[in-house]
């Protein structure tokens, strides 16, 4: 299983290697107190993976670009920007989300002397009025 | 995988990858808020070892910490400059600077059995400073 992710706008394009990533998590959040069909209904990412050190003079990875996201105010327009997650399985595109209004809950790094690598987890919510615009695709030939 | 803590701004606090365990950066805001949140911060936390100093050779700056984390909100040095290098393969992954961090938690623990103690040391940048964080990386460095 491959998993690439892209994000762009808000001027820094970047692609977090599928070396790097481990998981992908959506959910589709609704109030669990609700009696009937609700309006507040949100959606969440969650991607999880590894930090790499660069070696033989290669680049080094992006990781480092989703912790400036984070850092991003609220005020400017670069905190809103457009994710997709593609899951490539055996030339199958199993499922791709695309999130095109974006921003960053929380970001946490993890490095510890036992691993070797360090860890990441993002998680990521769709602007919640913008939800319609959440697609979740999948089932085609990956290109 | 090394670690490189400084902590500046008052008594010398510094451990490496002898000392550090594990090190964890966050940046957290509201999980209810329906767009992104003013409201978000940036954190540190180590855990590491406390080495004791056979004969004076090296100094082990937990107790240092352990006086920075007891120090009243009157005192200016109760804010001080933490910073954080991961190194890798002779390069820096991660350069964390949070230039007015204050204590959120600090435990040491230390029994009859390990030898040597441990301490977790929890430090989060002022939020209205939260901006000035640094967060560098990806450069040659050992």
């Amino acid at each position: 299983m491959s998993l690439r992710v892209t994000v762009s706008g808000g001027g820094g394009d970047f692609e977090i290697a599928k070396e790097c990533v481990r998981s992908v998590r959506m959910t589709t959040d609704i109030p669990l107190n609700s009696d009937a069909r609700t309006k507040d209904v949100g959606s969440t990412l969650i991607l999880k993976g590894k930090i790499l050190s660069a070696v033989d003079g290669d680049p080094f990875d992006s990781t480092r670009q989703m912790a400036l996201w984070s850092a991003v105010p609220a005020e400017k327009a670069a905190c809103y920007r457009n994710v997709t997650v593609e899951v490539i399985q055996g030339g199958i595109m199993e499922r791709k989300y695309t999130f095109p209004n974006a921003f960053v809950v929380d970001y946490q790094e993890h490095f510890g002397d036992v691993e070797g690598t360090g860890t990441f987890t993002l998680m990521l919510k769709q602007k919640k009025d913008k939800l319609n615009n959440v697609a979740v695709e999948g089932g085609y030939p990956a290109v | 995988m090394g670690f490189r803590l400084e902590v500046t701004g008052g008594d010398p606090i510094k451990f490496d990858e002898r000392a550090i365990i594990n090190a964890e950066f966050s940046s957290l805001s509201p999980h209810d808020s329906n767009a992104r949140a003013t409201d978000y911060g940036m954190e540190l936390k180590i855990w590491g070892k406390m080495l004791f100093s056979l004969g004076g050779q090296e100094s082990d700056s937990t107790l240092n910490v352990s006086k920075w984390s007891r120090l009243p909100s009157e005192d200016a040095l109760c804010y001080r400059s933490a910073k954080l290098d991961v190194i890798a393969a002779g390069n820096v992954v991660r350069q964390f600077e949070l230039p007015h961090a204050f204590v959120m938690d600090y435990t040491e623990e230390l029994d009859d059995e390990t030898g040597v103690g441990t301490f977790y040391l929890h430090m989060k940048q002022k939020k209205d400073q939260t901006r000035q964080v640094k967060l560098e990386g990806g450069f040659a460095g050992e």
